[in-house]
């Protein structure tokens, strides 16, 4: 029916409206979202791996993403020493992560969640070379 | 007779070679032991002497004496009281020959052939046993005597002629001289001291004449030297021979030599001048020789020292100590020691003069003191022979009026003096009989004494009383009384001791109970107590031993009891088992607390518990059987503890602090996590 | 000429048909009326006439063109309701006015030329500043007469236009109608079942049952009928069945419609449309928007009421949000961060930062969701009802030419200027008395954005309800499910966050403000008290954004659908 007056809309259309904002949508989140998260191509570190055996990993880099612990020590010239837990699988893993010295303006409390960009060094320690809160 | 008496002792104890045996003078020896020297002067007065169960002597008349030596002389009476009266045939010739030299030697009867006639008899004397040879030793020497005499006859002889030489020496001399030089010369000086100018042919001349004369001279100076010292030497001889006698009490003997002496030397030196002489010239030396001496002749002796007097041939000077006991009128002041001489291997009889010289310097240095000339000798033995008769009839007397003691007292004094003499040879069995008992009695009380069998001492004492009016039995039961107290006392204290386990009392109050008196019945009942508790001890501690071989520690916690009873007197022992004590008690504490925390449901704390009570005793089969339950139970925690170790010995130290956070998380109590924690981070950090 | 063949229209549901087999002719320059009992379909015939209702099967030819293929232009058609579609706030010039420049281009001299001449034709010149609330019925009639005439159209419809008015003002209505059917060739038929005067009328069609019982000369009505007057129609028409009737008419003979008079007309009115066509057009969309936009301004501060609502609202809520926090933000104690701490004291200071955290992290996250939520009830409060509210002036505009995308867009406009404010009073407030820390843009741009999305996604709720009651509910619902959906007060299992969070708009404007805090403490203390995950800025605005454009989007449809009540 072609009368201006009674123009319908066929409901089919609509659905396709609302799926194709869907897909708008949920694209323009993961383009998104990808940004939010700047070290989405670093690959992320699988504690059970760590835990096994943390010196097969010693210089790759990876990320992390936990919530801050404890203070464990530190050395104003070296850096700071922290414990973060790390929830993959629904378990927790508490993992060291030093933080160098030249992060040392960032103030971690416990608690926070922090994502970051750690290597793996010659003691097995993870060391920040990037953090954010996230 | 005070002089006497001491003489006496001296004499006594001069004559027993283990005098000349010279300790070294440790003055320890006469105290020793429970009872201290000053005790004994008190205690049972001068009655009867007083052993010292310390040490070797007795209190002889309020003075200390060798009781070694009194030993020997106390057997030595017996012996003699035992022995029948020496009244047989051979005694009775003897006797008889005794006076027969003595009548031939008397002084109005001196004369050749009786001093030839006396000397005849001197060997036949010797025959006889009794006389222990002295007789001949005697004839040697007179014969000795003569053939110096000889000699110096020869001697003198031989200067005449020199004599009738050197003048016609001197002549000739003169003669050759120049007329100057005879007018210079006098007759009978000595040419070659003559400070006149010769000329040479008349020194050429007369030069060999001089030679001459002076070999005469000396010749004949050598000769009078030769004769001199011969006689000296013969003079020497004799004299040492009659002091040796008279040290060895033959009082007649010394009567014998007296009066040859006088008849050979004629001359009334009977000086014993020489004495010094001979005592310094003698091969003695005051330390080395008289320790030489003791070595050889008494290699066991031991030394005891002590102070308090005492009486007696001072020969103690050992290294440095001074011995000065010597008959110096009563002096006690000595703080010299005693001697007691073990394995004497010497008879009395058989000395020989020249060991007797060598040996007894001092002993001679000392009777020099008191003895000057040989007048004094021969009176000294006379009076010593009167002694002898007299003591002799005081025993018979003392005897009737039942006073034992002082009978036997007096007989004992008159045998140490007159041992050889007739009077007392010559006392029949019958009248020794009683003193023998007696003294038997004493000998017996003091052997128990002696071994502190003061049970035994006690009847002896009642059976003494029973037998000697004299006998005055309150003191020496006093002694037995106190002794016995004591010693039970100090056995109280041992048993007492043992209980406790006090090793060391134990030990030190069971001896002195012992020494006090040895014999207490009640010693035998706590010995075999205690020994029975030895026994178990002795058990105990062989358990011990072997548990702890075994590192059965825990066995030996379950019967600590027994343990620390066994092991008070072994300290090393006690410190083991203090260890393995403190070690299980730790661990027991641990599994304690483990089993709490388990209760509580916290297997993660329970296993720590454990944990670090299995490093401190790692073979408890309990702590491993609770160690193993909670790693059961507290799996995962154990796990990452685990884990977290071993990667920390291998170095891999992120892993390790890895897995020790993740035990904290498990168990945030954990102090091993905690400890793990703290020890990486700082070593990251540095 | 307007020819009719075969119309037939079927419900679903009825069982009868409303309108069957409908065949009729009527010339150009002709007053014709139809007539009928109640419920007889002559309404429904002239709406499928004007191609508001679309029939089933039969065609509608219009000077030679058949409209289904090409529909006849607004300007040429008029169509007046039965009921006013006039707004009460606006004056009579006012509503010609604007309805005159939603219609046709033209300056606005032009315009008011034109309106001039109208209001002089349906005699409103007195009427001019009168307010169209207070008009009597007759005046309304005649306002909605004139607002359809601004175009001069061909076809005039008009649809119990003298129903309920007394018999002077029937006169005069129907002496008017006659009248404009004289001018320009135009067609004029009007529905009435009003019997009277039947002689000033061209043509009388007269429908029972839907069915067509007569249609022809006035004159030989009560003939056909065979009544003496025409007042015994209706039951004359009782008296058989609808059927049978048409079935009668049918067999009668039809004069040719053709007459010089019908051919002159004809001529008339085509060369009439000729011209038009090229004068007349359409206003573009802007213009459209600008006019209904400015048109719905002066709507709005004419009514006080609604007024005093909105800046109610706009004051009242962000100073309710404050009453939470008016002392400012608590200051956050932080936990000690050693591992040596015991147990116990570990658990203590846990236990004294969970209270913190629950305190201010829900104060803060509770302030931030609050905020959201009130901005989403004064978005769907603005325009639940806009649509809805003006809906058969906004299909009667439709049908006289409105573009749907304009009125959208004028609405648009209109309700962006209460969002703005909205939004803006919200942050600047609750942030100058709270002291919320963050970035200003950063939080003002999620407020803006949710209240921007709950006020079209209500928008197009109201477009597509029917009632002002169905879009109030639905409003309400999409802002009611905005809380617990999405997650700030109670998270939802993840399955279920992951797919109803998307569409909630509320939990993306709270997260975006929450994550301007995430340089304070009291991000960790909300994140430590909320399982929900929080998404970032970027994608937080961008899925308001799409949640925006959706509604706008739906609202279009809505709105371009035909719902006439």
């Amino acid at each position: 029916m072609s009368r201006r007056a009674h123009q319908k809309t066929p409901s089919s259309l609509l659905f396709g409206l609302v799926a194709v904002f869907l897909v708008i949508a949920a694209g323009g989140a993961l383009f998104l979202q990808k940004g939010s998260n700047p070290y989405r191509t670093v690959e992320p570190l699988q504690p059970s791996d760590y835990f096994e055996n943390a010196n097969s990993l010693r210089g790759n880099v990876y990320q992390i993403e936990g919530v801050i612990l404890n203070a464990l020590a530190q050395n104003p010239e070296k850096g700071r020493l922290f414990s973060i837990s790390v929830t993959t699988d629904s378990r927790k893993w508490p993992m060291p992560i030093f933080i160098p010295a030249q992060l040392r303006q960032i103030n971690l409390q416990k608690n926070q969640s922090y994502r970051a960009k750690v290597r793996v060094n010659d003691s097995g320690i993870l060391v920040a070379e990037e953090i954010q809160k996230s | 007779m005070k002089l006497n008496r001491e003489l006496v002792a001296f004499l006594w104890l001069a004559s027993s070679p283990s005098l000349f045996a010279q300790s070294d003078g440790d003055s320890k020896a006469a105290t020793g032991g429970a009872r201290p020297a000053q005790m004994n002067p008190g205690f049972l007065g001068r009655d009867v002497p007083v052993v010292d169960p310390g040490s070797d002597n007795a209190t002889f008349d309020g003075k200390l004496v060798n009781l070694a030596n009194n030993r020997l002389f106390r057997s030595r009476f017996e012996k003699y009281l035992n022995a029948p009266a020496e009244t047989s045939a051979a005694d009775l010739e003897y006797e008889k020959t005794i006076n027969e030299i003595l009548s031939l030697l008397s002084p109005g009867k001196v004369n050749t052939a009786n001093i030839d006639a006396a000397w005849k008899l001197l060997p036949k004397a010797s025959e006889y046993r009794s006389d222990a040879n002295l007789c001949n030793s005697m004839a040697d020497v007179v014969y000795s005597v003569w053939l110096a005499k000889n000699e110096v006859a020869r001697l003198e002889m031989a200067n005449r002629s020199l004599q009738r030489e050197k003048s016609a020496l001197e002549w000739n001399y003169r003669m050759n001289l120049g007329p100057s030089a005879k007018s210079m010369t006098q007759i009978g000086t000595n040419p070659t001291s003559q400070s006149s100018i010769l000329s040479p042919e008349d020194e050429a001349r007369v030069e060999p004449i001089k030679e001459a004369l002076s070999d005469v001279r000396a010749t004949m100076v050598n000769n009078k030297l030769k004769k001199e010292a011969s006689i000296v030497q013969a003079k020497i001889d004799f004299q040492t021979m009659i002091i040796q006698y008279f040290a060895q009490r033959r009082f007649r003997h010394v009567l014998i030599g007296t009066r040859f002496y006088r008849a050979l030397f004629g001359d009334g030196d009977n000086r014993i001048s020489a004495l010094d002489q001979i005592s310094s010239e003698l091969p003695v030396d005051k330390d080395a020789g008289q320790v030489k001496v003791k070595a050889k002749l008494d290699p066991k002796i031991s030394g005891k020292g002590g102070s308090g007097g005492y009486v007696g041939a001072g020969s103690g000077t050992g290294d440095g100590r001074r011995n000065t006991g010597v008959a110096a009128g009563g002096d006690t002041s000595s703080s010299g020691g005693a001697f007691s001489a073990e394995g004497m291997q010497l008879g009395v009889e058989n000395l020989g003069v020249e060991s007797l010289i060598s040996a007894g310097a001092s002993g001679l240095k000392a009777l020099g003191k008191m003895i000057n000339s040989l007048g004094q000798l021969d009176s000294l033995a006379n009076e010593a022979i009167r002694d002898v008769d007299e003591g002799v009839e005081a025993y018979k007397f003392l005897l009737e009026k039942n006073e034992l003691k002082s009978a036997t007292e007096r007989l004992f004094e008159t045998f140490m003096m007159g041992e050889y003499m007739p009077s007392v040879r010559k006392l029949s069995r019958d009248e020794k009989r009683r003193a023998l008992e007696f003294t038997q009695k004493t000998n017996e009380l003091l052997a128990a004494l002696e071994v502190n069998d003061l049970t035994r001492a006690e009847d002896i004492i009642l059976e003494l009383s029973k037998g000697a009016r004299d006998f005055d039995t309150s003191k020496p039961l006093a002694v037995v009384e106190t002794a016995k107290t004591v010693s039970a006392m100090h056995l109280a204290k041992a048993k007492a001791a043992a209980a406790s386990g006090d090793k060391a009392t134990l030990e030190t109050e069971l001896r002195a109970a012992t020494e006090i008196w040895p014999r207490n019945p009640a010693l035998a009942e706590v010995s075999a107590a205690i020994f029975s508790q030895t026994d178990v001890q002795q058990q105990a501690l062989n358990d011990f031993d072997r548990l702890i071989a075994q590192k059965n520690y825990r066995q030996i916690f379950d019967d600590k009891v027994r343990f620390i009873a066994a092991t008070a007197m072994f300290p090393d022992r006690q410190e083991k088992l203090k260890g393995v004590l403190d070690r299980v008690q730790s661990a027991e504490a641990s599994l304690m607390r483990s089993h709490e925390l388990a209760k509580r449901g916290d297997p993660a704390g329970a296993w720590e518990s454990v944990e670090r009570g299995f490093s401190d005793y790692p073979d408890d089969p309990k702590l491993n059987q609770a160690r193993a339950d909670y790693t059961t139970q507290a799996a995962e925690f154990v796990r990452a503890v685990r884990t977290a170790q071993e990667m920390e010995r291998k170095r891999q130290i992120g892993s390790s602090l890895a897995w020790y956070l993740r035990a904290l998380q498990d168990y945030p109590n954990s102090e091993i996590a905690r400890d793990g924690i703290d020890r990486i981070s700082a070593e990251l950090v540095k | 000429m307007l020819a009719l063949h075969s119309i037939h229209l079927e419900m679903d549901g009825v069982e009868n048909p409303l309108l069957a087999d409908i065949s009729a002719c009527f010339p150009a320059r002709h007053f014709g009326a139809i007539l009928g009992p109640s419920g007889c379909g002559k309404s429904t015939l002239l709406k499928v006439i004007a191609g508001i209702l679309p029939h089933t099967s039969g065609s509608i030819f219009w000077q030679g063109k058949n409209l289904e293929d090409e529909d006849l232009p607004a300007h040429q058609l008029g169509y007046v309701p039965q009921f006013s579609c006039t707004h009460p706030r606006l004056t009579v010039r006012e509503n010609l006015i604007y309805g005159a420049r939603l219609r046709q281009k033209g300056t606005r001299q032009q315009i008011e030329e034109r309106v001039n001449q109208v209001s002089e034709e349906t005699g409103l010149t007195d009427l001019q500043d009168r307010s169209a609330g207070v008009l009597s019925g007759g005046q309304l009639r005649r306002l909605g007469l004139a607002m359809e005439l601004t175009t001069r159209p061909s076809l005039l419809l008009a649809d119990e236009v003298t129903s309920g008015l007394d018999p002077k003002s029937e006169e005069e209505m129907i002496a008017l109608l006659a009248s404009l059917s004289q001018e320009q060739g135009r067609l004029v038929l009007l529905v009435t079942h009003s019997l009277r005067q039947l002689e000033v009328y061209d043509s009388i069609t007269v429908l029972t049952g839907g069915r067509l019982a007569y249609s022809a000369d006035p004159r030989d009505l009560t003939e056909y009928f065979q009544v003496r007057s025409p007042e015994f129609i209706y039951p004359t028409l009782a008296k058989q069945e609808p059927q049978e009737w048409a079935a009668d008419w049918s067999a009668v003979p039809k004069p040719e419609g053709l007459t010089p008079q019908n051919i002159l007309g004809e001529i008339e009115a085509i060369s009439l449309t000729e011209d038009q066509k090229e004068t007349l057009e359409l206003p573009s969309l802007l213009s459209q928007a600008t006019t209904w936009l400015s048109r719905r301004l002066k709507i709005f501060f004419r009514d006080p009421a609604q007024v005093f609502l909105q800046l109610t609202l706009l004051l009242v809520f962000p100073a309710v949000v404050t009453l939470f926090a008016y002392r400012g933000l608590p200051e956050v104690r932080n936990m000690a961060m050693s591992s040596d701490t015991g147990v116990v004291e570990q658990l203590r200071e846990s236990l004294a930062f969970t209270i913190q955290s629950s305190r201010v992290g829900t104060l803060v996250s509770g302030l931030a969701m609050f905020q959201v939520i009130l901005l989403a009830l004064m978005g769907s409060n603005s325009s639940a009802r806009e649509v809805v509210g003006d809906r058969p002036i906004l299909e009667k505009e439709k049908l006289a030419g409105l573009r749907p995308g304009a009125a959208l867009l004028g609405m648009s406009i209109f309700l962006s200027f209460l969002v703005l404010a909205q939004a803006s009073w919200m942050t600047l407030f609750v942030r100058a008395i709270c002291q919320f820390p963050g970035d200003v843009l950063g939080q003002w741009l999620p407020f803006f954005l949710v209240t921007g999305a709950v006020t079209s996604l209500c928008l197009a709720i109201s477009s597509w309800s029917s009632s002002s009651e169905q879009a109030s509910l639905g409003s309400l619902y999409l802002v009611g499910f905005q809380l617990p959906l999405s997650g700030a007060i109670l998270a939802l299992p993840e399955t279920l966050g992951v797919i109803t969070r998307p569409f909630i708009s509320a939990y993306w404007a709270w997260s975006a403000y929450l994550i301007t805090l995430r340089d304070t403490r009291f991000y960790d203390l909300v994140k430590s008290i909320t399982e929900t995950p929080l998404a970032t800025s970027h994608v937080s605005l961008w899925i308001l954004l799409v949640h925006l454009l959706l509604g706008l989007v739906l609202a279009y449809f809505g709105m371009r659908r035909s719902q006439w009540r």
